[in-house]
């Protein structure tokens, strides 16, 4: 889900205004951090890195259609979590897989959003290329404006086609590894758009969200009472996730702030809160600075475990991290120059996650949570 | 953490009420919400780059779209 496959109509609009055709290029270098040596079996905690490049061409036609092209290119590799053990006193152990995974990724979307009297409709597709996953995706959205467009409703379906063929399947070296398999996933959200007075908007919105087949990580694996079983999860997870987004302008300082909240809630029983707080000062010179929080907090799935002691009853196991419960705080910032039509602009993000970012008590917290860095450089120019 | 998010529940709320206590804007009120910096993604690419990291290493995801492309890092 790198890209959004049905565009929000309230984005549709920006560009509406906007005649000429804009290029876009972004490079992302993501390093996480290494882990300590007493939550770790390796000799080295270092893990994973990506290098990331965006490229978008979007132009508005007949001042009525907007068009736009995505490519996303990104090479990774590095360790990831493997599997935990129980250590002395049963302190959970990662076990890194070793820096062996390297990979490219190749997605590309196509949008096409057009304007019919007060409403919009807009249609999208995308791919995405991995040398062990390919992803298939189409959307739908629209919107219809009300009240002289104080209010906007809008609402939107995707579908989406996953092939899995993991490295090293069904071989000697991993014969619990499977070959192959499939998984899709429906979602539809429909969301309201207020202007509340002439320096406020508002917007919520639900997203509900459907998988189907294949959801364990291939990669992974689980201890179970002194044995390592592959990673093995419900084949359907239903999501719902509620959306509210506030823009506050601020005239007497010239700037923006941007508040987001979200609930998350899915049947593997994870709950989430996310708060997302951004300040977009505008400075003369056509300088921008965005200060930026994220914090983030989880509870686990009602089947995870850091390890298991003997196989549950519904033989569902995972000792992801990703699933574990646990919090994050993420502080970050931007800055932009505009400059003879063009824009460049630089982000820097420190992301750290643990117990101690949790809303809720973590009774073991695990060994493989992530910390993270990005350094992103972007250039913009309308032609 | 509790008391941090209770403090800005409340904080919220008070926004929120404060907001929408106002008369909503004739058309030609509306220069200040027509500016870049308030639009709901101000820079698209940006966005959905650290969306991309996000969803990749925490459980929940969702947002005010469908979902678009699978990608096996989730």
């Amino acid at each position: 889900m790198a890209i959004p496959a049905a565009c929000p109509p309230a984005q549709a609009e920006e560009a509406s205004d906007t005649t000429p055709i804009q290029a876009d290029y972004r490079y992302s270098a993501y390093r996480e951090g290494s882990l300590p040596a007493d939550k770790i079996s390796n000799r080295s905690g270092d893990r994973y890195h990506v290098d990331s490049y965006q490229f978008r061409l979007s132009d508005t036609l007949a001042g009525t259609q907007d068009v736009a092209a995505d490519l996303v290119v990104e090479t990774m590799g590095g360790a990831s979590p493997w599997f935990i053990t129980p250590g002395v006193s049963g302190k959970p152990i990662q076990v890194l897989s070793g820096a062996s995974i390297e990979d490219r990724r190749q997605a590309l979307t196509l949008s096409d959003t057009r304007r019919f009297g007060d409403g919009t409709a807009g249609v999208d597709v995308n791919y995405s290329h991995e040398r062990d996953y390919r992803s298939a995706g189409l959307g739908l959205s629209g919107s219809y404006d009300l009240d002289h467009q104080l209010d906007t409703l809008s609402a939107g379906l995707g579908f989406t086609e996953n092939t899995l063929k993991p490295t090293g399947g069904d071989s000697v070296r991993f014969p619990d590894r499977i070959a192959g398999a499939h998984s899709h996933e429906f979602s539809a959200f429909a969301g309201i758009t207020r202007v509340v007075n002439v320096n406020t908007q508002i917007e919520t919105s639900l997203n509900y969200t459907q998988q189907a087949g294949y959801l364990s990580d291939p990669y992974k694996l689980a201890y179970v009472g002194g044995n390592l079983l592959p990673d093995q999860r419900p084949d359907g997870r239903r999501e719902l996730a509620w959306l509210t987004r506030l823009r506050y302008f601020v005239p007497a300082a010239d700037a923006a702030l941007h508040l987001d909240y979200r609930y998350y809630a899915d049947d593997w029983d994870i709950r989430a809160h996310t708060v997302d707080i951004a300040w977009y000062q505008q400075l003369p010179h056509d300088w921008l600075v965005v200060p930026r929080v994220r914090w983030y907090s989880q509870s686990q799935a009602n089947f995870y475990a850091p390890y298991y002691l003997a196989e549950p009853s519904n033989y569902l196991i995972s000792s992801d991290y990703r699933l574990s419960p646990y919090g994050a705080l993420s502080l970050g910032a931007e800055a932009s120059k505009k400059f003879r039509g063009w824009t460049l602009s630089a982000r820097y993000e420190n992301y750290r996650s643990g117990a101690r970012y949790s809303l809720h008590s973590v009774d073991v917290q695990n060994p493989g949570l992530v910390d993270f860095q990005v350094f992103s450089i972007a250039l913009k120019k309308e032609f | 953490m509790k008391i941090i998010m209770l403090r800005f529940s409340a904080a919220l709320a008070a926004l929120l009420l404060a907001a929408c206590s106002l008369t909503p804007p004739a058309a030609w009120q509306r220069g200040n919400l027509a500016q870049p910096i308030m639009a709901w993604n101000p820079d698209g690419p940006g966005a959905a780059a650290r969306d991309h990291t996000y969803i990749s290493k925490e459980a929940a995801a969702g947002g005010a779209s469908a979902a678009g492309g699978g990608c096996g890092c989730r």
